[in-house]
C-alpha cells in the first residue's frame, strides 16, 4: 500500500459571486482552507455547496471573485488543467470500461508507460481494500464498491486537491457510516487537501478538520466541528447542525432569561437586558436534577415519544404551558414530576 | 486580466463547431427558401407585341404573349397600361410608322442594339423594341427590310419608323417584385385543382389510415395473441416501404392495361385520385399504427383499472380514458402521416402523369418540355411549404395545449382474447398486413418474368436481372455511396447539434440550431430539390449534376432523424460521466470522443440507419437533382416505371435489390432495439 507522495495544495476564495439567471446562487464567499486540510462544506440543499464546489474544481466560473490553488489564481483555468480528484455523488464511473480501465484513463491521458499504469492500478485499489475486481464492470459491484473505485480513480492522479460532492448520499445508512471513516482515512493517509461536500451534519461532524455551513449562498460560520457545534453563530446554524431544543424570550436586567410562554429559571452571563434571544439546549444536556439540586425548569410529564435513540417528552409548568424537548437521556415516566437542569445552554441573538 | 475571461470560450471546440453548424444550417436550409421565395415574387416588367398591317401600315395588338401590359385600343389609339396606369399611347401613322406618346416621358434616350433593336429608356420607361419580319410568299422576292428607325420629336413623343409588315415587339426587361404569380395561382384552374387534389388526397388517406391503424393498435396493445410480435416487425417493414412502390404496382395491377384487369377483363382502372388515397393510406398506415402502438401500450394499468373499478365499461373507458392518453401519440402519427401523403410525389406521378397534385405540378412546371417555369415552380413550392408549416402548426398547437405527464407504465394490461375475437383480430390484422405486401409480393415476382414492350408473359426468366446488372448496376454503387456519405455526415451533425443543443445550451446559438434542425420537416423533397438548384446552379458553387447535391439534399432532409436520436440517448447520460474525465485531465475533445461519444454511438446508428433507409429510398428530391451518371437506384426504377416503353422488368429487379438492401439492416435494428428494451425492463426491475 505505497501511493506516491502528494504534494496538497492550499485552497483561498475571495469573494465569489455567481447568479443563474435572476437566482443568485453564491453571494460573497470567502473561505481558505489550508494543505492536507479536511474541509466540509454543509449546508441544506440549494445553499449553494455544489455550486462552490463546481468553481473550486472549474466546470463552473463565478462571475466575480478568484480562486486561488497556492498563490496561483486559477479562477478561469478550466478543470483539466487545475490537476483535481473529483469524486461526484453518483459515481459517474463509465459504463462501458472496466474497473481497470477506469481507473487507468487518467495515467493514460497523462500518458504514463503501460507496465507503470498496471502497478499503479493495482496499488490503488489495493489501498481501498478492493484487490482483484480490475476485469470487472461498474456495474457489477455494489453502490459502495462503485464509490470506492471513483474515489481510486481519482486519486491514482496524484492529484493536488481532492473534492467530493455528496459522495455517500446514494448509499444506505451502514455503508455511509464505515465509508466515510474509509474516505478520512484514505485522506490523512495521503495528507491530501480535501473538499467534501454534504449535507449531513453527522457526516460533516465526524470526518472534517473544519466546515463551513453555509445557507442561502451564504456562508453561516467556519470553524472547527466542534466549536460550531457548540458555538453556533446564529439559529440557522444551530438548527442544521444537529438536533437543539429551542426557547424564545428575552433577558431581563438582572441578567435572567425570560421566557415568552414558559415558566423558567435561568441566569445568564450577561448583565444588561437584550430582546429576541433564543436560547438552544442540545438534548444530550437535558438531565433530571433531585429535589435539592438547582434546576431550570419544572414540571409533570405529559406525554412521551420514542425516535430511535432520540426521546421527545412534553412537560406541563406550574402555570399551565407545555415545554417540549428531545433528549438522549431517560426522564422518566408519563406523569411524574421533575425537575430539569440543563447542563450547558447556549444563547443565540 | 480580461483575456483571461474569455479563455474558456477560446478553449472550448464545441463553439466552433457551433458557428461551423449554423453556417451549414444557413446555407443549405434558409437560403435556398428564400431564394424560393425571391423568384416567386421576381418578374421581369412583361413584354407586349404590335403588327403592322403589310397593307395599310396600321398598328394592331397582338394579344398572345403579352405579358405584365393592359392593352386598350380605341379610335386607332392604342393605350398600354399597367396596374391600371397608362404608360404608352401608340397612334398609327401608316406605312409603318408609329408615334409613341410616353407617359411622364421627360429626358428619353435611346441607343440602337441591332439593325432591328432599339432600346428606349428614361427614368420611368425601359422598352426594347424589336421588329421581325417574314417573307410573304416562299416565292417572292426577297425582302430587303428597312431598319428600325427612331425620332424624338417632342418632350413625349417618338416617331418609330419600323419595315412595313413587320411584328413590333415592346419589351421591359427591368425586375420588379410582384405578387402576381401568387394570383396566377390562386385563380388558375390548374393550380387551383392541383391544390384541391392535394388537399383531397392528404385528408382523406389521412382518415382512412387513422381509422384503420388506431384501431388496429388498440387491439394490437390490450390482446394477447400468436404472432403478434411478428405482425408488428412486418408493419414496420412497411413503414420504410419505397415511396411509389405501391403507386406503380397497383398500376400494373389494377390499371385499364393492368395484369388483373386484364385477367378478369374489368372495365376499371384504378389510374385516379382514388387510386392515389387508396395507395397513399396503404403508405402512411404503418406511421400511424406504430405510434399508436406505442402510446397506447404506455398507459398504465391502473389508470384503466381504476377506470373500470368507477364503474365505466370497456367502451366508456376506451373513449374516455384510453384514447384520451394516446391521443398525443396518434396525433403525432397522423401529422406524419400527412407530411408524407402531402409530399408524396412519387406516388401520384407513377401512377399518372395527368394527376395533379402539387407536388407533381411544381415538378412539372420545373421540368416541363415547352420551357420550364421557374416563378411558378417556385411560387407553387412556397405555397407548399405554407401548407405543411399549417399542418405542422397544427400538431404544435396540439401538443402544447395538452400537455399530459409522460406516461410510461412497466405494467400493462394484456387480456387473451375469447375465440371469436381472437379470430376477428387476426383476419383483421392479416387483411392489412397482405394489402400492404402486395405491392412487394408482386414485385417479386413480376421481376422473375419475361416482360415484352410492357405486358407480363408468361415466362419464368433470369433476364431481367441480367439486364439490370448489364445496364444499371453503376446505379447500386451510386446509391450506397450518396446513402452512406450522407449518413455519416447526419452522424456527425446530429451527434454534435445534439450535444449542442443538450449539454452546451450556448445563448441563442443552441435554441436558433433547434428550430433550424426541424426545418426540413416541412420542406417537401421536391421544393428543397428545386431551391438547391437555385443555389448551386451558380458561383461561387457549381454542384449541380454531380453527386454532391444529391448528398447535400439526402443529408440535410433525413438530419433530424439522426439528431433526434442522438438527443434522446444524450439525454439519457449523465452530465458527470465526462465531467470526470475532464477532471482527470482530459481536454473537451478528448473527454467527449472517450466517453459521451462512446456511450452514444450504439443508440445513434440505429438512428442513422433509419436515415440511411429513407435515403435509400428517396425519390421526390432526388427526381429533381440526379442527373447521369450519378443516377441512384431510385431514380433507375423511377424512369423505367414512368417513361414511354420503359422495362417494367429492370424496374421490377432492381426494386427487389433496393427491398434487399432495406430489409436487412432494418432486421438488425429492430432485433437490437427489442433487445434494449428488455435490457431496461430488468433495469426497471
Amino acid at each position: 500500500m505505497h501511493i506516491d507522495k502528494i504534494i496538497p495544495v492550499r485552497v483561498k476564495i475571495k469573494n465569489i459571486l455567481k447568479s443563474f439567471g435572476k437566482n443568485k446562487v453564491l453571494k460573497g464567499i470567502n473561505l481558505s482552507v489550508e494543505e492536507g486540510e479536511f474541509f466540509t462544506i454543509i449546508g441544506p440543499s440549494g445553499c449553494g455547496k455544489t455550486t462552490l464546489l463546481r468553481i473550486i474544481s472549474g466546470f463552473c466560473t463565478p462571475d466575480k471573485g478568484n480562486v486561488y490553488f497556492n498563490e496561483k489564481d486559477v479562477t478561469h483555468l478550466p478543470p483539466w488543467e487545475r490537476n483535481i480528484g473529483f469524486v461526484f455523488q453518483n459515481y459517474a464511473l463509465w459504463p462501458n470500461m472496466t474497473v481497470f480501465e477506469n481507473i487507468a484513463y487518467g495515467l493514460k491521458i497523462r500518458k504514463m508507460p503501460r507496465n507503470y499504469i498496471e502497478k499503479k492500478v493495482k496499488q490503488v485499489l489495493e489501498f481501498v481494500s478492493l484487490s482483484g475486481i480490475e476485469k470487472q464492470k461498474p456495474d457489477e459491484l455494489s453502490g459502495g464498491m462503485q464509490q470506492r473505485v471513483a474515489i481510486a480513480r481519482a486519486i491514482v492522479i496524484n492529484p493536488s486537491l481532492l473534492l467530493l460532492d455528496e459522495p455517500l448520499s446514494n448509499l444506505d445508512a451502514k455503508i455511509r457510516v464505515s465509508l466515510r471513516k474509509q474516505i478520512k482515512e484514505i485522506q490523512k493517509e495521503l495528507s491530501i487537501t480535501a473538499i467534501y461536500v454534504t449535507h449531513d451534519q453527522e457526516e460533516a461532524l465526524e470526518v472534517s478538520d473544519r466546515i463551513v455551513v453555509m445557507n442561502m449562498g451564504e456562508s453561516q460560520q467556519i470553524g472547527k466541528p466542534e466549536e460550531v457545534y457548540n458555538n453556533p453563530s446564529n439559529l440557522f446554524v444551530a438548527s442544521f447542525l444537529g438536533e437543539g431544543n429551542f426557547i424564545k424570550g428575552s433577558i431581563n436586567q438582572f441578567g435572567e432569561f425570560v421566557a415568552n410562554d414558559l415558566s423558567i429559571r435561568l441566569k445568564t452571563k450577561y448583565s444588561t437586558s437584550m430582546e429576541n434571544i433564543t436560547i438552544m439546549i442540545r438534548p444530550e444536556d437535558v438531565t433530571v436534577v433531585g429535589p435539592e439540586e438547582d434546576y431550570h425548569i419544572e414540571g409533570k410529564i405529559v406525554k412521551r415519544y420514542y425516535a430511535g435513540n432520540l426521546k421527545k417528552y412534553f412537560i406541563k409548568t406550574i402555570d399551565d404551558s407545555t415545554f417540549s424537548f428531545e433528549t438522549f437521556n431517560d426522564i422518566g415516566s408519563v406523569g411524574l414530576s421533575v425537575k430539569l437542569n440543563f447542563k450547558r445552554f447556549y444563547l443565540i441573538k | 486580466m480580461q483575456l483571461k475571461k474569455y479563455n474558456k470560450w477560446i478553449k472550448d471546440p464545441w463553439i466552433f463547431f457551433s458557428f461551423f453548424a449554423v453556417f451549414i444550417a444557413i446555407a443549405l436550409i434558409i437560403i435556398p427558401q428564400f431564394r424560393l421565395m425571391f423568384a416567386s415574387i421576381k418578374e421581369e416588367k412583361g413584354i407586349f407585341f404590335l403588327k403592322l398591317q403589310s397593307d395599310t401600315g396600321i398598328a394592331q395588338a397582338i394579344s398572345e404573349g403579352t405579358k405584365g401590359f393592359e392593352i386598350e385600343e380605341n379610335n386607332g389609339f392604342l393605350t398600354i397600361k399597367k396596374n391600371d396606369k397608362q404608360v404608352l399611347v401608340i397612334e398609327s401613322w401608316g406605312e409603318g410608322k408609329v408615334l409613341l406618346t410616353v407617359n411622364n416621358g421627360k429626358n428619353i434616350n435611346f441607343e440602337r442594339i441591332s439593325l432591328d433593336k432599339l432600346r428606349i429608356f428614361n427614368k420611368t420607361i425601359n422598352f426594347i423594341i424589336s421588329q421581325k419580319i417574314f417573307s410573304q410568299s416562299l416565292f417572292g422576292t426577297p425582302i430587303s427590310p428597312e431598319s428600325l428607325e427612331l425620332e424624338i420629336i417632342g418632350d413625349n413623343t417618338i416617331l418609330l419608323k419600323s419595315h412595313n409588315g413587320a411584328y413590333l415587339s415592346f419589351e421591359d426587361k427591368r425586375i420588379e417584385y410582384t405578387l402576381n404569380n401568387y394570383i396566377r395561382f390562386f385563380t388558375k384552374n390548374k393550380y387551383i385543382d392541383a391544390m384541391k387534389n392535394s388537399l383531397i388526397v392528404t385528408i382523406a388517406s389521412s382518415i382512412l389510415a387513422t381509422t384503420l391503424a388506431v384501431s388496429l393498435a388498440y387491439y394490437f396493445a390490450r390482446y394477447q395473441f400468436a404472432g403478434k410480435s411478428l405482425m408488428i416487425t412486418l408493419i414496420t417493414m412497411g413503414a420504410i416501404s419505397p415511396p411509389f412502390l405501391g403507386g406503380y404496382v397497383w398500376r400494373m395491377l389494377l390499371g385499364s392495361q393492368g395484369i388483373i384487369t386484364k385477367l378478369l377483363n374489368l372495365n376499371f382502372t384504378i389510374v385516379n385520385i382514388s387510386g392515389v388515397i387508396w395507395v397513399i393510406t396503404w403508405l402512411t398506415f404503418p406511421l400511424i399504427f406504430l405510434l399508436s402502438y406505442d402510446s397506447f401500450t404506455a398507459i398504465d394499468k391502473t389508470l384503466i383499472e381504476s377506470s373500470f373499478g368507477l364503474g365505466a365499461n370497456r367502451q366508456n373507458t376506451l373513449f374516455r380514458i384510453e384514447i384520451p392518453l394516446a391521443m398525443p401519440g396518434i396525433i403525432t402519427g397522423i401529422y406524419m402521416a400527412m407530411m408524407t401523403a402531402f409530399a408524396d410525389f412519387g406516388t401520384p406521378y407513377v401512377m399518372s402523369i395527368n394527376l395533379n397534385v402539387l407536388p407533381v405540378l411544381v415538378y412539372k412546371e420545373y421540368m416541363s418540355e415547352v420551357g420550364s417555369n421557374f416563378p411558378m415552380a417556385s411560387t407553387g413550392s412556397i405555397v407548399m411549404i405554407m401548407i405543411s408549416s399549417v399542418i405542422l402548426m397544427g400538431q404544435r398547437i396540439y401538443l402544447a395545449t395538452r400537455a399530459y405527464a409522460s406516461i410510461t407504465s412497466h405494467d400493462v394490461i394484456l387480456i387473451k382474447p375469447l375465440k371469436h375475437k381472437k379470430l376477428f383480430i387476426m383476419t383483421y390484422a392479416i387483411i392489412i398486413i397482405s394489402i400492404i405486401f402486395i405491392p412487394h409480393l408482386t414485385v417479386t415476382i413480376t421481376s422473375f418474368f419475361k416482360w415484352s414492350s410492357g405486358v407480363i408473359k408468361p415466362i419464368i426468366t433470369l433476364e431481367n436481372y441480367s439486364r439490370m446488372i448489364g445496364t444499371e448496376l453503376h446505379s447500386i454503387y451510386v446509391s450506397f455511396l450518396l446513402g452512406t456519405t450522407a449518413t455519416f455526415l447526419d452522424i456527425a451533425f446530429g451527434v454534435g447539434i445534439a450535444y449542442i443543443i443538450v449539454r452546451k445550451r450556448y445563448p441563442f446559438i443552441s435554441n436558433f440550431l433547434n428550430i433550424l434542425i426541424m426545418i426540413p420537416y416541412i420542406i417537401p423533397g421536391t421544393v428543397l430539390g428545386i431551391g438547391f438548384i437555385l443555389i448551386f446552379n451558380s458561383s461561387p458553387l457549381i454542384l449541380t449534376g454531380t453527386w454532391v447535391i444529391l448528398m447535400l439534399s439526402y443529408f440535410i432532409r433525413k438530419l433530424p432523424f439522426t439528431m433526434k436520436a442522438s438527443e434522446a440517448i444524450l439525454y439519457q447520460i449523465h452530465p458527470n460521466l465526462e465531467e470526470a474525465a475532464k477532471s482527470l485531465g482530459a481536454k473537451p475533445t478528448r473527454s467527449f470522443f472517450d466517453i459521451t461519444y462512446k456511450l452514444m454511438i450504439g443508440g445513434v446508428i440505429s438512428g442513422a440507419t433509419l436515415s440511411f433507409l429513407h435515403i435509400m429510398t428517396e425519390i421526390s428530391s432526388t427526381i429533381v437533382l440526379y442527373r447521369p451518371p450519378w443516377k441512384p437506384m431510385t431514380a433507375v426504377i423511377f424512369e423505367n416505371t414512368t417513361r414511354a416503353g420503359s422495362d417494367f422488368g429492370i424496374a421490377s429487379a432492381m426494386t427487389v435489390v433496393l427491398m434487399f438492401f432495406l430489409y436487412v439492416p432494418l432486421y438488425f435494428i429492430t432485433k437490437k432495439s427489442r433487445a434494449q428494451k428488455k435490457g431496461e425492463m430488468f433495469d426497471a426491475y
